[in-house]
């Protein structure tokens, strides 16, 4: 754009804002130097009081305008030797018309593939070529054949190949009620067409049941090579290779591999997975992955992060509607005429072992090829052992189960001391996490003492014996009691001490864990030596204890302690000194001395990293905290990548339900609502939550922490029913199993508070909030920043009730406390510094607002993505203040840019938007600009 | 496959990669004009073609919307609507050359009865205008065809563009003067 065409642009329209006849004066006045410039103008300004043909759109246009004589003769045109008949297929890379070859001779029907003429681009030219080239290559039973190719008068590439009468796979085999065998058979034969491709060097990469066609005599025939890739390009001839730039692949999500999906390089090994996919779905009637509904990236995450449920499970999918899912399992083995629970027992074992191999993430763990993939399945037909091993993992699992044969306790005890362990409590829960991986690494070591145990399990009467309805209370309680029996063998009773503590602090009966981790301390320390490695641990578990209990002074003294013990013990590297090293990070970052916590942080990673590598627990862990580190510090988007690396390494060893997943999980969700993405936030907890219901019964306080960040993002999109039957579920089961001052349920006792706020129970509102303040000096003191933002909210209450004095002087209290513990740049910052510019705002200080909008709008864009809808609020106050001192245009500018963006977040029917568009209209109305006051008062009525 | 083309090659546009719009906009044009004559000569049979419900139409057809941000909607209207005024003015033109100067064709504008009504030659002479104003002021252009050949409400307009409503009024005034006098003259 020319700087010419700007000016006269901006006279235009400031002129049209003038009177008709007030114009002329001013464009003259405004280009006295430039008398064209003028000209120019005047003669703009005079066109546009004109009437014009582009002042109705386009709406309709007859059928007369559109008619064209290609779309009718398509069907008498003649192609080379051949007449089309009519169209087959039509998709972005050309269509496919049956055809006939016209001489006397031959009565041939074959599928002609043409680019039809209008608009084509060079691309999907030089793609039918390849194609083209591609099958003349490819002379297979299996593989529909070239026939003829050519060029056509007008220039366009066109190809004719075998016309295959048949069905897709799929609805061929459901048709013809094919067996499991007989599917296989089927099965094989794709493989071995797959197979002659890859050695011809071509990859196929786009296939679904829908391209390959089974004919009525049983012959498989493989179609569609329209995206296939040949490894050598050499046999491209000279015809040049298709740019197929990545990411302009097409690709069919439910058949995509992971590989594909992340644009990596693709080999046949992407054929391979593709090839899984249909055989699971031939077998099981369902695939792997239901991503129906998904969006890019979930579906993303589905391929490439999730394992696919086993085939064998999958046939027994119970959805919500039972009578139905019979109906659903029923019909599936019908079409493979089976019945149900011989379906399942058909596929369990190896066909479940030979899919999974071929459906794994890592290209490279696949079948080397599809002839190897065809053999197993031949010998599974025949009888035969088959090369697929399960994965390693679950492999790992079965020998130990074979290990541990003694009997269904020991194996209950083995799962409810990692289970046990593995549980986590409180929100920011790395420290039992800490506990956890101690514990695992201990029970390894003390199976001395869960032999114990069980021998006291089993020699109590066996009448009482529980069997397995045994609760992990009942059997605490007898552990407890057994260790009290055990004076003459201290280490072992001191052991148990320290374990069972373990275990209620996991709970969270801080007090009853209390008295037995000091017990076990103490005795350590009694039978030890100063410096003994037990007397570490014990120290550790009693700081993370405190820490648990939010007392972060005592907590430190411990850990210290533990620290330089272990420091000593271990000297250079060690999982257990990281561990504790992390602890003290975390209690340095509660106490806010984050410089002193940062590098343990670091330190505690890099020595991970060192012992352990890239995926491993200790690693995880790690990275977790030091996401929550950042977190806390407000760098949002590191602490994202953090956590997602986290979450990804705890998938890869745990699979996708367990107590560690799901709390990566939660932390993601915390982190998307700080960042203000409630939908996304609202995905991760529901995950959280579903994982956590499958493990945990639901008085765990995981499953409360779930329920309390699930009420807080429905809160954040004004689901408020919701949100109380949540934040009511959260609070019963904290108030029963937590301490009764426990940070966690001051926390859900805030919410709530907030919630009354929000729905104008001003009264209820105040009463909560003093309850959680109370809780929170109680257990906190006066200058702690929970206390800061709990001032914070009863003063946006009190400017909620237009308090505003009060509320000046509560929100100024909350901002010196939030100055202790954070520096300017923090974005929690934000909270008071709007709720003061909220009072300017309606006292009519719109200079005093601005100056603190502004200031929010600053901490907040410092960390918070683009688009946040906090952000997009804070425009539009900041909007509205500037409008209030007549700052209009800039005033106009923040205030759309706001209601655009919760428009974005929130839809047009939220409080938050609708308020936003009332400023809006406030502005224009102010500003005298009557036609944009009618636009969005309009939208506002909507 | 064309849906899962057109989507991803949206997708890819909506995360900056303008270039996917050489291979995106023949697809869309393609499909778009399939989808007119089968309006118009296919079993619907209508004798008039809505150009709006058309690009709202392809929206539902060529994007699999259950798999892209709703935003990425928004840029598909602005490329339909490029692509109906592309359709039109190829058709236009290709109409106007068979009937050299013959019978005009008539093109309803607006209002049902069809008491507006521009000819063939306004089409190709809007069209022709807007190449050359396409080079003083592309955006300009791009407005022009989301409420002309779009029929994209001001709003639309401003969500397909990624720019504020205010801006579209004050483009579309602009850009509304400058093509009367082009075509007045």
């Amino acid at each position: 754009m020319s700087s010419e065409w700007k000016i006269i642009k901006e006279i235009f329209l400031e002129a049209l804002e003038l009177e008709i006849d007030k114009r002329e004066n001013f464009v003259r006045n405004k280009c006295r130097d430039h008398p064209d410039r003028a000209d120019e103008l005047l003669s703009l300004l005079q066109a546009h009081e004109q009437k014009s043909p582009l002042d109705h759109p386009l709406q309709t246009v007859k059928k007369s305008f559109l008619d064209d004589d290609w779309s009718r003769k398509i069907s008498d045109r003649k192609i080379g030797p051949f007449k089309i008949i009519r169209e087959l297929d039509r998709g972005g890379m050309g269509m496919i018309y049956l055809a006939e070859r016209d001489d006397d001779q031959f009565h041939q029907k074959v599928a002609l593939k043409l680019i039809p003429a209008g608009i084509t681009s060079e691309n999907q030219t030089l793609r039918l070529i390849a194609e083209r080239q591609i099958l003349s290559n490819l002379n297979h039973r299996n593989i529909a054949k070239l026939l003829d190719g050519g060029i056509t008068e007008n220039g366009h590439p066109w190809f004719a190949m075998e016309f295959i009468e048949g069905l897709p796979i799929d609805i061929y085999c459901d048709e013809k009620q094919l067996s499991i065998s007989e599917r296989l058979k089927l099965f094989i034969d794709v493989c071995s067409a797959i197979q002659y491709a890859h050695q011809k060097l071509v990859i196929h990469r786009d296939l679904k049941p829908s391209n390959i066609l089974v004919t009525e005599d049983g012959i498989v025939k493989l179609l569609d090579f329209g995206i296939a890739k040949t490894l050598n390009p050499e046999d491209l001839n000279d015809h040049r290779v298709p740019i197929t730039k990545t990411g302009l692949l097409p690709l069919t999500p439910a058949y995509a591999s992971p590989e594909q999906i992340r644009n990596e390089t693709i080999t046949t090994a992407a054929d391979i997975y593709q090839l899984g996919i249909i055989l699971y779905e031939l077998l099981t009637g369902f695939r792997p992955y239901d991503i129906t509904g998904k969006t890019p990236s979930e579906i993303e995450q589905i391929v490439c992060h999730t394992e696919p449920t086993r085939p064998s499970t999958a046939v027994t999918k119970i959805p919500a509607d039972r009578t139905e899912s019979d109906q659903t399992a029923k019909k599936i083995s019908t079409a493979r005429h089976t019945r149900p629970e011989l379906l399942q027992k058909h596929l369990r074992g190896d066909l479940d072992t030979i899919i999974l191999k071929a459906l794994r993430k890592d290209p490279e763990r696949r079948y080397e090829s599809a002839e190897k993939l065809a053999t197993d399945l031949s010998n599974f037909l025949h009888g035969q052992s088959v090369s697929a091993h399960p994965d390693s993992l679950i492999y790992r699992g079965q020998k130990f189960v074979k290990r541990h044969t003694i009997g269904v306790l020991s194996t209950i005890v083995m799962l409810l001391l990692l289970l046990g362990y593995a549980a986590t409590i409180t929100w920011h829960s790395q420290q039992t996490e800490a506990a956890l991986l101690q514990a695992q690494q201990e029970t390894l070591k003390a199976e001395q003492v869960t032999d114990l145990l069980m021998e006291m399990f089993e020699a109590s009467d066996p009448n009482e014996y529980p069997g397995l309805t045994i609760t992990a209370g009942e059997l605490l309680e007898r552990g407890v009691q057994s260790a009290e029996q055990l004076d003459g063998q201290p280490e072992i009773q001191a052991q148990m001490f320290d374990l069972t503590g373990r275990i209620y602090m996991n709970l969270g009966q801080y007090e009853l864990a209390e008295s037995l981790l000091k017990r076990g301390l103490d005795l350590r320390q009694n039978i030890f030596q100063p410096g003994h490695v037990d007397i570490s641990k014990s120290l550790h578990n009693v700081g993370v204890l405190y820490w648990n209990q939010g007392h972060y002074q005592t907590a430190e003294e411990y850990l210290r302690e533990a620290l330089q013990l272990k420091m000593e013990i271990y000297k250079g590297q060690s999982e257990s000194l990281a561990t504790t090293m992390t602890s003290l990070a975390i209690v340095l970052k509660e106490l806010r001395r984050f410089d002193e916590a940062e590098p343990l942080y670091r330190d505690a990673l890099e020595m991970n990293l060192d012992l352990f590598g890239e995926t491993h627990e200790s690693v995880a862990f790690s990275l977790n905290n030091l996401g929550n580190y950042l977190e806390s510090i407000g760098e949002y988007r590191q602490a994202e990548e953090y956590y997602l690396q986290s979450l990804n390494i705890y998938r890869e060893l745990y699979g996708e339900n367990h107590p560690m997943v799901a709390g990566r999980l939660n932390n993601l969700g915390g982190l998307q609502s700080v960042m203000g993405n409630s939908r996304e936030a609202m995905a991760y907890h529901e995950e959280a939550l579903r994982i956590r219901q499958s493990i945990f019964d639901e008085m765990h306080p995981d499953i409360a922490e779930s329920y309390h960040h699930l009420a807080e993002v429905h809160m954040d999109l004004e689901y408020f029913d919701e949100a109380e039957g949540y934040l009511e579920k959260a609070l019963s089961i904290r108030r029963a199993v937590l301490d009764p001052a426990h940070p966690n349920t001051s926390q859900t006792v805030n919410l709530l508070g907030i919630l009354k706020s929000r729905t104008g129970d001003y009264e209820a509102a105040t009463k909560f909030y003093q309850e959680s303040l109370e809780m929170k000096i109680k257990q906190l003191g006066e200058d702690h920043s929970e206390v800061g933002i709990q001032l914070n909210n009863i003063g946006l209450l009190l400017v909620r009730q237009e308090r505003f004095s009060e509320a000046m002087e509560t929100l100024k209290r909350s901002k010196e406390i939030m100055n202790i513990h954070y520096d300017d740049d923090h974005p929690l910052q934000t909270y008071p510094t709007l709720g003061i510019g909220h009072i300017y705002l309606r006292t009519d200080e719109p200079v005093n607002a601005e100056h603190y909008f502004r200031e929010a709008l600053r901490t907040q864009s410092i960390s918070a993505v683009e688009g946040s809808w906090l952000i997009g609020n804070i425009k539009s106050v900041l909007g509205s203040s500037l409008s209030q001192q007549k700052k209009f245009e800039e005033a106009e500018s923040y205030l759309l840019e706001g209601y655009e963006i919760l428009e974005e977040h929130f839809g047009n029917n939220h409080a938050r938007t609708q308020d936003a568009l009332e400023r809006v209209v406030e502005l224009y109305r102010d500003w005298d600009k009557p036609e944009e006051v009618y636009v969005y008062q309009e939208i506002l009525i909507e | 496959m064309g849906k899962a083309q057109i989507t991803k090659l949206l997708q890819d546009h909506a995360s900056g990669n303008r270039n996917v719009l050489d291979e995106l906009m023949p697809l869309v044009y393609e499909k778009m004009q399939q989808m007119a004559r089968f309006r118009l000569f296919g079993e619907s049979n209508d004798h008039i073609l809505n150009t709006n419900a058309l690009v709202h139409e392809a929206y539902l057809k060529l994007v699999d919307f259950d798999r892209i941000e709703w935003q990425n909607r928004d840029h598909f209207f602005g490329i339909a609507s490029q692509v109906m005024r592309n359709i039109l003015v190829d058709y236009a033109e290709k109409q106007n050359a068979q009937k050299r100067g013959g019978d005009l064709q008539k093109v309803t504008l607006g209002e049902k009865d069809g008491s507006k009504e521009v000819n063939l030659i306004d089409i190709i002479s809007i069209h022709q205008a807007l190449e050359r104003l396409e080079k003083i002021d592309e955006r300009q252009v791009r407005v022009v065809e989301c409420r002309f050949f779009g029929g994209l409400t001001i709003k639309e307009t401003s969500k397909a563009l990624d720019i504020s409503i205010p801006t579209v009024n004050r483009d579309w005034k602009m850009a509304r003067a400058w093509l009367n006098r082009e075509l007045s003259s």
